[in-house]
């Protein structure tokens, strides 16, 4: 896997949590958890950040960075905070993963990169009460 | 899911969901160079190469196990960081476990990142196959109260989060990157859930 198909891949899953973010958001807005709320809105501004980010460094290698899908599925029904939360530790776990990923496929300062998004994405998926996973990112699920 | 009438497609949420067995124990050992002869990195698939492979094309046997006047030869570099983190990690474990030994109060609270730890160090020990055992250095004496000595583990656990991800850099074997910004990434955890103890 080269380094730009790295990041592809990374883009591609950010573009999947920031979607991810909105459905999870827009049903917690209709919630009173103001906790979760804002764990939503931090988790999405990360998200959106590092999208960005990625694009930015794939233009800046001449290629053209991943579009996002126009919808992305849901493995399970989001109707409430319970769901919510789930659904912030899958989006975050399933991230960590690609981020992981990416680790072994780059050197230096991009993989730098790499592992501290995975590292993020990890206390996130945390914070959400996802299922401890021992190596985020490579744990067995 | 998404806004009714707006979705034409719709695609995974991506991700990878990779076994750390599938990670670990591969089939192909790649041997590495050095005077450990026999240790090997556990697995490197030929399709997640290192970016820079060069020490794991080497192959078993080709070096000493001593240099020519008898004393030992330096470790391969990989092997080194593999062997450092462990006794870094299990330094980790014995400091959590003497924490938990002295409080009382803190064993049920201490009890998943002492589990952690483990399963870390079974990792790491996992990742590189006939590693001669690694002992854990010795560990500094728990505070008396209970919040101080919390407040040590967490900076030694933060202090190992640093050191993974080092090792994580420093790394030639992709795959060992990975495991290495894995447990920087579980330690980051672990920091944040000891914030949390009481």
């Amino acid at each position: 896997v080269s380094v730009v198909d790295a990041l592809q891949q990374c883009l591609a899953a950010e573009h999947a949590a920031v979607y991810g973010y909105g459905v999870l958001g827009g049903v917690l807005g209709g919630t009173t958890d103001e906790a979760d709320q804002l764990r939503a809105a931090a988790g999405y501004t990360a998200h959106r950040d590092r999208r960005d980010a990625l694009r930015n460094r794939i233009s800046d290698l001449d290629e053209e960075p991943v579009p996002a899908e126009p919808a992305y599925a849901v493995p399970f029904t989001i109707e409430d905070a319970a769901d919510c939360r789930r659904l912030g530790g899958h989006i975050e776990s399933r991230t960590a993963a690609v981020y992981a990923a990416a680790v072994a496929d780059t050197v230096d300062e991009v993989r730098r990169l790499m592992a501290v998004a995975l590292t993020d994405c990890a206390v996130r998926a945390d914070a959400w009460g996802a299922p401890d996973d021992v190596l985020p990112g490579i744990d067995e699920r | 899911v998404g806004t009714p009438g707006s979705v034409t497609r719709t695609t995974d949420l991506p991700g990878l969901a990779v076994s750390r067995r599938t990670v670990l124990a591969g089939t192909t050992a790649v041997a590495l160079a050095g005077p450990l002869a026999s240790c090997t990195l556990s697995q490197e698939s030929p399709t997640t190469t290192a970016p820079t492979p060069s020490s794991t094309q080497a192959t078993a046997g080709s070096r000493p196990e001593e240099t020519s006047d008898g004393t030992p030869a330096p470790l391969e570099p990989d092997v080194q960081l593999v062997t450092a983190a462990i006794a870094d990690e299990k330094a980790v474990r014995s400091y959590c476990s003497e924490v938990r030994r002295r409080h009382r109060s803190l064993r049920a609270p201490l009890r998943p990142l002492e589990e952690r730890q483990e399963q870390i160090v079974a990792a790491l020990t996992d990742a590189v196959s006939n590693l001669p055992p690694v002992r854990a250095p010795r560990t500094g004496r728990v505070a008396t109260r209970p919040e101080v000595a919390v407040r040590d583990l967490t900076r030694l656990v933060s202090a190992a989060q640093e050191d993974r991800l080092d090792d994580c850099l420093a790394a030639t074997s992709g795959l060992l990157a990975r495991l290495f910004a894995s447990t920087s990434a579980s330690h980051a955890v672990s920091v944040e859930q000891l914030r949390a103890v009481p």
